[in-house]
């Protein structure tokens, strides 16, 4: 039987990519949504900028994205023969085609995802490509 | 020494811990757990996938605000998906801001 695979679709009407990147004190001069979507699918970037309160100190309460699934998802989907497709604001990202601007703006974000059911390349080996620095100093986890 | 053992496949509703609030409640379950008895063991039996958002912030999590505590808590019967993702996101574990600093991102 031929694999089929599987689609998911996501939609909203929240703040879209641009303006929750501009969360973020690196991106508050965001403008443009092509170049939002470009930077929300770079790892290790997130609009999530809650995790140190006033003075600096970490807020352990806060909520702490690492900002590595989309582009882990991005990374699946061109990997395995899938696709994935973002549109928010007036840019739309297909990662068959690249961004693109769109004459009419999404006021949040879709999201198109199309997997095959048979992945040939899985998550762990993505995550285990992304260039993040060490933090651990090489300290183990009690494994039994 | 006594030590508490969890059974991950027993909370939760398939073979697989997902997203960042599983995550975050075996990490909720992990230090209410270390309030009681000096040691915690969680046994992913049947347990396949644990993703990266879910690692994060149970290990990930508690290697930034409560490292200590990680030396009291073991991980038994992990397959090698789990175990291996387990231990990334403990060797990945800064925040954001640390990591974006490390590679440079904020120049």
């Amino acid at each position: 039987m031929a694999d089929r695979p599987i689609d998911v679709v996501v939609a909203d009407c929240g703040i879209g990519i641009r303006q929750h990147l501009s969360q973020h004190p690196m991106y508050r001069g965001l403008t443009d949504d092509a170049e939002a979507l470009r930077i929300a699918l770079t790892p290790n970037v997130t609009g999530v900028y809650r995790h140190h309160a006033a003075g600096g100190r970490p807020d352990p309460q806060a909520s702490e994205n690492q900002g590595i699934g989309l582009s882990v998802v991005n990374s699946l989907a061109r990997r395995n023969g899938g696709r994935l497709i973002l549109w928010s604001g007036r840019a739309i990202y297909d990662s068959k085609q690249g961004i693109a601007p769109m004459p009419v703006a999404w006021p949040g974000t879709v999201v198109f995802l199309r997997l095959p059911t048979r992945l040939q390349v899985f998550h762990r080996e993505i995550v285990d490509e992304i260039h993040v620095p060490r933090a651990s100093g090489g300290k183990r986890l009690i494994f039994e | 020494m006594t030590m508490e053992t969890i059974k991950v496949r027993d909370i939760e509703q398939d073979d697989s811990v997902l997203g960042r609030y599983r995550g975050g409640e075996l990490r909720r379950l992990a230090v209410e757990a270390l309030q009681q008895e000096p040691r915690v063991c969680f046994d992913f039996d049947g347990i396949v996938l644990i993703t990266q958002s879910a690692a994060d912030e149970f290990v990930g999590r508690l290697r930034r605000y409560d490292e200590p505590l990680l030396d009291r808590i073991a991980f038994a019967n992990c397959c090698e998906d789990v175990s291996h993702m387990l231990q990334w996101a403990m060797d990945n574990a800064f925040s954001v801001s640390e990591r974006q600093a490390a590679l440079g991102m904020n120049d």
